[in-house]
């Protein structure tokens, strides 16, 4: 039976990082069972191939020292059962079949065939769990232009990351390299009800010790916390007052946990676009009654930046002593009703 | 200009050393420098409003919304309530030239990306994304685009072709001016110099590289000793480019290939960050600046080839 090279790009925010630390933990067993899961290519203090990603996609996070494709392939060499490779950053390279070429050859030679493993969420999801990530690498881009682009192109490209949406976009690219398959699961339909033993299946035989030895799942950042970056990092001047950014959102959200929702138009105009289904109701994870949805594309945009800074002009001194004034009340008022739209 | 009877107006001129209206630019683009304070575009129509003549305002940003007419129209229909016919002018020079400019720019304003992943995405896009910035490279798709925004014309200017042989005096010439309107002290773009630009471009990839001694800018100033350093976009892009975006006849002749030229699809890109690097690090490990033990023969080594490699401008 052939050997099977299994490359896991993600996609962003589909639970990537546990796999990857369950991978890592559970590494002599899978080994003992026929599965390698190599360390060449890995940082310190991380459980994935970043840097493998990094040579491939030829990006400036590359560091010869953290191990490189030659020295991935000398640790594959020689070992008789299948491979597992795993970063985020290989999906942005899924776009570009050229990138895959020395992949390619590396596995011919080792007997290896080559499977990609694309995990996708309805795209809605995806793009609500992938602004989220934009927020937090700071690129500090309002949730409407990055909506715009993956309505536009399919696809979002910042810096050297490119976040793919379009699921045929990337069966037509990786179908141009001779040799690679590309296996899609659904995030909604997992064996097992989690990647960890979505993935063991898919390994087989070997993949039980992986379920056994899985890593929790790590919780998805606040909606405070990712206000905050988002401001910070579109503003450089509100960084230095950081204090001040922070005390106004605890303010803001004290009474009022939200849930940032994509609108229901863009929902259904992606839902159009790559054939999901827009009724399925957008709900928080473990919702309670008292969660606000709110609008994302409004929450995450020039205008709440543009009223929080007007807030924070007019406080220079902070908003440790309480409450709103009373000629700030109309505004904030004003904001919430703007941000609790959903269409 | 005032006695010319042409307003230059005051709103949306950021107050920190500019002299342009960036801020309505900004305003337009939903960029994230905006700010309500430099004067907005309500501030902007008010100044247009109690002016008789014709008014200018400038900003290399709006260029982020030339492929977008759907913003411009109610700017433009605005306008047009007030008595204003709109032009919209632009300069444009042949595309592997404004390549390279523009690569050079956003390298110097903190973007890391190689010189080939820029030159593909306008290769197969005619433009470049970037936070709110789009630079544009394709002027036949911003002839499409602004012809959709109603009651305005569009006057493409050549940069290669200016009358007086600048962009002050032509810009003069289209108002219409009999004499020069502008006899301040002329402002151009500095330009990184080559040296300068591949510290950056080698910092912004791997920040470490920075230190407080400034070893590496010493290094790259040791290993370009007795070497002229001019970029040019490769040739068989530059053919490329010219092409697929005929645009602008820069009127010169071809590019003479002759020593010293650079190409720039190699000087900053991930072989040369992988390259200088290594050859940095080998000759740090041998004491800096001393070029004696087995490193900084190794070093050497690698800048020879890495000098080689950088000079076929093919």
């Amino acid at each position: 039976m052939t050997r099977r090279l299994l490359i896991h790009c993600g996609l962003c925010a589909t639970d990537a990082e546990t796999l990857q630390w369950s991978l890592l933990s559970c590494r002599e067993a899978l080994r003992r069972n026929g599965v390698l899961y190599p360390v060449a290519g890995m940082f310190p203090g991380h459980a994935s191939h970043d840097n493998i990603a990094f040579q491939m996609g030829r990006f400036s996070g590359y560091r010869a020292v953290a191990g490189d494709i030659r020295a991935l392939f000398s640790e594959i060499a020689g070992h008789p059962g299948d491979v597992v490779i795993s970063s985020t950053s290989f999906e942005y390279s899924l776009l570009y079949p050229e990138r895959w070429a020395v992949i390619d050859q590396l596995a011919r030679e080792e007997g290896l065939s080559v499977q990609i493993v694309v995990y996708s969420r309805p795209i809605a999801d995806q793009l609500r769990a992938s602004f989220n990530h934009i927020i937090l690498c700071a690129f500090g881009n309002e949730f409407p232009q990055v909506a715009r682009r993956v309505l536009g192109a399919g696809s979002i490209k910042l810096w050297d990351s490119h976040y793919c949406f379009s699921l045929p976009a990337i069966a037509s690219a990786v179908a141009r390299v001779p040799g690679f398959e590309v296996n899609f699961r659904h995030y909604e339909s997992l064996v097992g009800g989690s990647v960890v033993s979505d993935f063991a299946a898919l390994l087989g035989a070997g993949g039980e010790t992986l379920i056994a030895g899985g890593a929790a799942v790590a919780p998805e950042p606040s909606a405070l916390d990712l206000l905050r970056s988002f401001l910070v990092y579109r503003d450089v001047h509100l960084g230095a007052k950081s204090e001040q950014v922070s005390d106004l959102l605890a303010l803001l959200f004290a009474s009022r946990p939200v849930y940032p929702v994509v609108p229901r138009s863009l929902a259904q105009a992606l839902a159009e676009k790559y054939g999901d289904n827009p009724t399925r109701p957008d709900e928080p994870p473990g919702a309670g009654g008292d969660i606000e949805r709110v609008n994302m594309a409004r929450l995450y945009s020039a205008e709440t930046l543009l009223t929080l800074r007007q807030l924070l002009r007019e406080r220079p001194d902070g908003f440790k002593d309480g409450g709103f004034r009373n000629s700030e009340v109309t505004i904030v008022e004003k904001w919430w009703a703007w941000i609790a739209d959903l269409d | 200009m005032a006695a010319a009877g042409i307003l230059y107006p005051l709103a949306g001129i950021p107050s920190d050393g500019n002299f342009s209206q960036h801020n309505l630019a900004w305003e337009l683009a939903r960029d994230r420098r905006f700010d309500p304070l430099h004067g907005d575009i309500d501030a902007a129509f008010k100044e247009f409003a109690g002016h008789p003549g014709r008014v200018v305002i400038s900003s290399e940003d709006f260029e982020s919304i030339l492929l977008r007419p759907e913003v411009w129209a109610p700017f433009v229909s605005r306008a047009t309530e007030l008595g204003f016919r709109v032009a919209f002018v632009l300069y444009a020079r042949p595309v592997a030239e404004q390549l390279e400019s523009v690569y050079l720019e956003i390298l110097r304003s903190g973007l890391n990306v190689d010189f080939s992943s820029f030159s593909r995405e306008v290769m197969e896009t005619g433009k470049y994304e970037c936070s709110e910035w789009v630079f544009c490279f394709d002027v036949a798709a911003i002839a499409r685009s602004m012809a959709t925004v109603s009651n305005s014309s569009l006057v493409f200017r050549n940069y290669a072709n200016l009358v007086g042989g600048s962009t002050i005096s032509d810009f003069g010439a289209l108002l219409g001016a009999r004499k020069p309107l502008f006899d301040a002290e002329r402002r151009t773009n500095t330009r990184s110099i080559p040296l300068e630009a591949i510290l950056t471009f080698l910092v912004k990839r791997a920040p470490e590289l920075l230190t407080a001694d400034r070893s590496l800018a010493a290094f790259l100033n040791d290993m370009s000793a007795g070497r002229s350093l001019k970029f040019i976009v490769p040739l068989r892009l530059r053919a490329a480019l010219q092409a697929r975006f005929p645009g602008l006849d820069s009127g010169q002749p071809d590019v003479v290939v002759k020593p010293g030229l650079t190409n720039m699809a190699r000087v900053f890109s991930f072989e040369t960050q992988v390259m200088l690097t290594e050859a940095f690090h080998l000759r740090q490990r041998d004491g800096g600046a001393l070029p004696d033990g087995p490193g900084a023969a190794k070093s050497e080594a690698i800048v020879a080839k890495w000098w080689d490699w950088v000079s076929d401008v093919s």
